[in-house]
């Protein structure tokens, strides 16, 4: 009964106080005013996309007869998906290329991102929920509790409430339900609002686990921030130093360990150049196969390795094309070499992102948004899923080219073969389809615990401030 | 007076913790920021440094392979493998220029957009390639932001500031010892004034001195009148920052609330206001997105592709004594007309480029204007600029790489389309950027 009042009066309290309410109606505002925006760029962006990927096949199908292997090298393009729970949580979105061109030979990186064309404002606060809930909201919850131990001892009540049989911990419990409750009077608009944008856009389905997934990180976040604020209003010796010590904490979760660990991160493992990863591909392609050379001594040697399996002495008397059969395996050789340094690089990003994870010991904002991050799908995982499918349907398409010129440029046709719109028409058409599980790598799982582990430890040390007080 | 005010504060401030964690912790985020500003313009100069010398040693080779063949003393098979042909020279594999911007003096103290903005490319005679160092790096890292001279500066001074000033007459009110603040002689505002200009002596001087001591130990030259700009932009947006406390010292509101206002007000100008300009400025000016631009790019190669006779003709009539015509190598009809089509793609890019470049100046005009509300934007732009890391410096690189690649052109062109191949003398002639 005491913990009720003492939660019912501590939300009165807060909705009357024209500072927090004024600030959660802020919050609100922005809220709104990011998740409507984002709407209307989200559907630009996949009505743009759509239209992209729809010209790119055209381009592909229309490419004129011509030699398949020709076809290769005239490629054709990935487009990254536009993802609605971008809207909520643009991740990494803006920092990835928004295509990759597939061609014959070699993996290119994803070209032209966002961040390329804005403006640099941008770099300082981006209004999308994401920003307003790893940012604003933990504020708002310090500025709504900093006070409301210290309050009561300033004010005498504390020793009054006492005397009424009321127990630090029935306060500090009460306290903790008043706060809560005013998150979520924030909080559930907030869900309700995101909701009826996903049955709206008719993206329900597809992303609604990810977007109660997400709704679920960030309130756990937000309960570690409000039992944080919580405990350090009840050790504090005055409201003053409450905020002080609460603004230094939010001070170094949100700015100052993310940027720290990041540049110590690429410090500690960096990632090599893009002219030195070039180099280091070319050195190793210099190792095998080259399917336009055909006197390297690598081409050489699987020349006659060829002509000796089919028992015949040249080229032309091979039962299929030659040119053909090689390209395909110069192919193959250099995705081999390829996927050996890509590999490699991400090798390097994992052993990153796990000092990230790290690092979110020390900073529950790192944890909340490489989790939500992950769960909308715009985390370097979900990128790099984006890429692997990309670059499967690049060596498969390729694989038909070079196969259509083995099996059919034999005899007479050999000499200028060509293939036409029925050929290009055929080809296989890239359609990216999202995991349906909500995670794409067990490593994006890592964050989400942790956060879950700060949740729990935020209870802990709520309940050793309570027990602490009551010995006093 | 003053000096009275300043020494009794002096014992007071002393005894504080917001001051000797500001006196330990601001100098040392102020070194790490530098030592990885310093160490950011190392490799930038070390990947310059080596590229010029690889640059170097392809045409030293060149030249010494054509001095060979002039002797008489080295063949070549193939027109591709010959040194004295323009388009070895000017066009295949490694031949070409890098363009670099190369870093500014302050280029230390702000990462800027390098993180995304390439500060170099290559130029051939039909291409200009600008080179992303970066590409492979992890984008969580973009999302963050570098931790540099300029975060510590425009984001967290402020709040050290704050933390040193937000109670420096409330506290006395809190603490009982107003009362016998008035009856000293002296006016509350005369020293509230007083020891907010101790305060702002104490914080200025530890961001100067550190910032001196960690630039000499790093190798960062301030000593000029950049530095002294540089010092002129602390000392101002700290007095900024400074003048707030002030204000809300004036009111007779508690420290508490000074500290929530005062952080506020740091919220609104460093968070708000950005997020709201970020927000006007690409509602009003909307870029087209880069996924339908890959496909228009297609489809203008293709239209070239389709129009290549015509275009090329028309090239001829209106160039007579740039082509020679008649028996000429197989190479030569082929990258005449390639150069012919590869110029007029360009043209025609360039046309449909402006999509994207119209939206994104008027864009940065807006944000510029509109930044005056807030100091922090301000100061970070000027920083970025002053440090050469900015948009419109790094944007410039296409301006500067386009205009190499006419001196390019020109240089090379003219030869190759009279046909004439290079002697080794004049290999010393190939134009290099400044």
């Amino acid at each position: 009964m005491n913990i009720y009042s003492i939660a019912r009066n501590q939300l009165t309290q807060l909705v009357r106080d024209k500072v927090v309410a004024s600030l959660g109606l802020l919050i609100l505002l922005l809220l709104g005013v990011s998740i409507i925006t984002g709407i209307s760029y989200y559907s630009e962006m996949s009505e743009q996309h759509h239209q992209a990927e729809e010209l790119a096949r055209i381009q592909w199908e229309k490419q004129g007869d011509k030699n398949p292997h020709s076809a290769a090298h005239y490629g054709t393009f990935a487009f990254k998906p536009v993802t609605v729970l971008s809207v909520f949580e643009p991740g990494v979105d803006r920092y990835t290329g928004v295509s990759i061109f597939l061609e014959g030979h070699r993996q290119n990186f994803a070209a032209y991102s966002l961040a390329e064309d804005k403006d640099s404002s941008r770099r300082f606060a981006e209004l999308t929920p994401a920003f307003i809930f790893a940012y604003l909201f933990p504020l708002f919850i310090i500025l709504a509790g900093y006070r409301s131990i210290t309050a009561e001892k300033e004010s005498g009540m504390y020793r009054f409430l006492k005397s009424q049989g009321v127990s630090t911990g029935q306060l500090i419990a009460g306290k903790t339900f008043g706060l809560w409750a005013v998150i979520l009077l924030i909080y559930i608009p907030f869900l309700l609002i995101g909701l009826i944008f996903l049955i709206i856009t008719g993206a329900i389905v597809d992303s609604l686990a990810g977007f109660l997934f997400m709704g679920f990180v960030w309130l756990l976040y937000f309960g570690v921030v409000a039992h944080i604020t919580i405990t350090v209003s009840a050790l504090a010796k005055s409201s003053g130093s409450s905020m002080v010590v609460l603004l230094s904490l939010w001070i170094l979760s949100t700015l100052l360990v993310p940027r720290f660990i990041t540049n110590v991160a690429s410090g500690v493992h960096p990632v090599p150049n893009t002219s030195e990863f070039y180099q280091a591909v070319r050195t190793d392609l210099l190792e095998g196969i080259d399917g336009h050379n055909p006197y390297s001594e690598h081409s050489v040697a699987f020349r006659d390795s060829v002509l000796a399996a089919h028992g015949v002495d040249d080229v032309a008397d091979l039962p299929f094309n030659f040119r053909g059969m090689m390209l395909q395996e110069g192919e193959e050789f250099e995705k081999r070499i390829y996927d050996h340094h890509f590999a490699k690089i991400d090798e390097i990003h994992r052993a990153q992102n796990r000092l990230f994870s790290i690092s979110s010991f020390l900073s529950p904002t790192i944890a909340a948004r490489m989790s939500s991050m992950a769960v909308a799908g715009t985390d370097m995982h979900a990128f790099n899923h984006f890429s692997a499918e990309a670059e499967a349907y690049r060596i498969e398409l390729v694989r038909e080219l070079n196969m259509d010129l083995k099996i059919n440029a034999v005899g007479d046709r050999a000499a200028g073969y060509t293939a036409g719109a029925d050929f290009f028409a055929q080809n296989i058409a890239f359609t990216y389809e999202r995991p349906e599980s909500v995670f794409v790598s067990s490593t994006q799982l890592m964050p989400l615990f942790i956060s879950l582990l700060w949740f729990v430890a935020s209870i802990l040390i709520l309940a050793v401030a309570a027990r602490k007080k009551e010995e006093v | 007076m003053m000096a009275h005010i300043f020494s009794f504060e002096w014992l007071h401030i002393r005894k504080s913790g917001a001051f000797w964690g500001t006196v330990i912790v601001l100098p040392l985020l102020i070194g790490f920021s530098l030592f990885l500003g310093s160490e950011r313009i190392n490799q930038q100069e070390e990947t310059i440094a080596g590229i010029v010398a690889e640059e170097t040693s392809f045409y030293d080779g060149m030249r010494t392979q054509l001095e060979a063949i002039e002797r008489g003393d080295a063949e070549v098979d193939a027109w591709f493998q010959n040194p004295a042909n323009p388009l070895v020279l000017g066009q295949f594999g490694q031949a070409g220029r890098h363009i670099f911007l190369q870093p500014k003096p302050l280029a230390p103290l702000a990462a800027g957009q390098l993180d995304i903005l390439p500060y170099y490319g290559k130029v051939t005679l039909t291409t200009m390639e600008p080179l992303r160092d970066n590409a492979l790096e992890n984008p969580f890292m973009q999302v963050s932001g570098s931790f540099d001279f300029a975060f510590v500066l425009v984001w967290l001074v402020p709040l050290f500031i704050i933390v040193m000033g937000y109670n420096v007459i409330s506290s006395e009110r809190e603490s009982g010892t107003y009362a016998l603040l008035q009856s000293q002689p002296v006016s509350i505002r005369s020293i509230l004034i007083q020891k907010m200009i101790f305060r702002f002596l104490l914080v200025f001087g530890i961001i100067i001195l550190s910032l001196l001591v960690w630039s000499v130990l790093f190798g960062i030259d301030l000593f000029n009148i950049q530095g002294l700009q540089l010092i002129a932009a602390i000392s101002l947006y700290a007095a900024f920052w400074f003048a707030l406390c002030v204000l809300f010292n004036l009111f007779r509101t508690s420290s508490a609330v000074n500290a929530v206002g005062l952080t506020g007000l740091w919220v609104f100008f460093l968070l708000i206001i950005p997020s709201v300009i970020s927000l006007i400025v690409t509602s009003l000016h909307p870029v087209p997105s880069r996924a339908l631009w890959i496909t228009e790019q297609r489809t203008i190669q293709q239209s070239v592709q389709a129009e290549g006779d015509a275009i090329f003709d028309t090239w001829v009539v209106d160039h007579p004594e740039e082509f020679v015509e008649g028996d000429t190598p197989q190479f030569y009809n082929t990258w005449i007309r390639r150069f012919v089509w590869a110029q007029a793609t360009e043209e025609r890019e360039r046309e449909a480029e402006r999509q994207f470049e119209e939206p994104r100046e008027s864009q940065a005009q807006l944000a510029s204007r509109l930044r005056v509300f807030s100091p922090p934007m301000t100061l970070q732009a000027w920083l970025e600029q002053k440090a050469g890391t900015d948009t419109d410096r790094l944007r410039s690189l296409e301006n500067e790489m386009r205009a190499f690649q006419q001196e390019w052109q020109e240089f090379f062109l003219p030869r190759f389309q009279r046909l004439e191949f290079f002697t080794s003398d004049e290999l010393a002639d190939i134009p290099a950027p400044q």
